[in-house]
């Protein structure tokens, strides 16, 4: 395998397991401040949104942007599966929705996905050289 | 006062994050880190204001 398609692996690599516990690609880059405050903030975000009774949308659903919003609390990775692993968040939505706070809540969870795939662009972005 | 800390903590590590993915160099991204906390945390302060204005 040449060079550049060892380094394309590793880029690749890295934004997999930047995906799948964020703030990862970034430790294991060296940025190890960054990547904790990645870690840190994303599990913050999308526990708090968990607590504060979110509801995740499942990609089929008859919601308005279901794939979007699926999108956006998958791209928590391990936060996600764990998630789905306790059925914290997949409750009857009828009854999550009525909850006061439950708009809040599900905004938390869609930022903490979307803040990880920022990291994923970030972690591919040093990897190719264009940021340090 | 819970949700103000939370609205803190949220204006806090959001603006960590993105300071560092947006900027390079520790000077840009504290620049950058202080002008998106004090958008972040004066939004929801004035967002709360006005929403307690609202009758339950």
């Amino acid at each position: 395998m040449s060079m550049n398609n060892t380094k394309k692996m590793n880029t690749i690599g890295l934004v997999a397991l930047a995906w799948a516990v964020p703030g990862l690609g970034h430790f294991l880059a060296g940025r190890r401040f960054r990547g904790l405050v990645f870690f840190l903030t994303v599990g913050f975000l999308f526990w708090t949104g968990i607590i504060l009774k979110a509801n995740i949308t499942l990609m089929g659903t008859a919601e308005s942007f279901a794939m979007f919003k699926f999108i956006g609390a998958v791209a928590s990775g391990v936060h996600f599966l764990l998630a789905a692993l306790m059925g914290k968040g997949f409750e009857d939505p009828v009854l999550l929705k009525a909850e006061l706070t439950n708009e809040m809540a599900t905004t938390f969870l869609y930022v903490a996905g979307i803040l990880n795939l920022l990291t994923m662009i970030d972690i591919w972005d040093i990897c190719r050289g264009r940021k340090s | 006062m819970d949700l103000l800390l939370l609205g803190l903590l949220f204006s806090l590590l959001v603006s960590a994050c993105l300071a560092f993915v947006e900027k390079d160099g520790t000077k840009a991204q504290r620049k950058y880190f202080i002008k998106t906390f004090c958008y972040f945390f004066l939004s929801i302060l004035l967002f709360g204001w006005i929403m307690a204005f609202l009758p339950r």
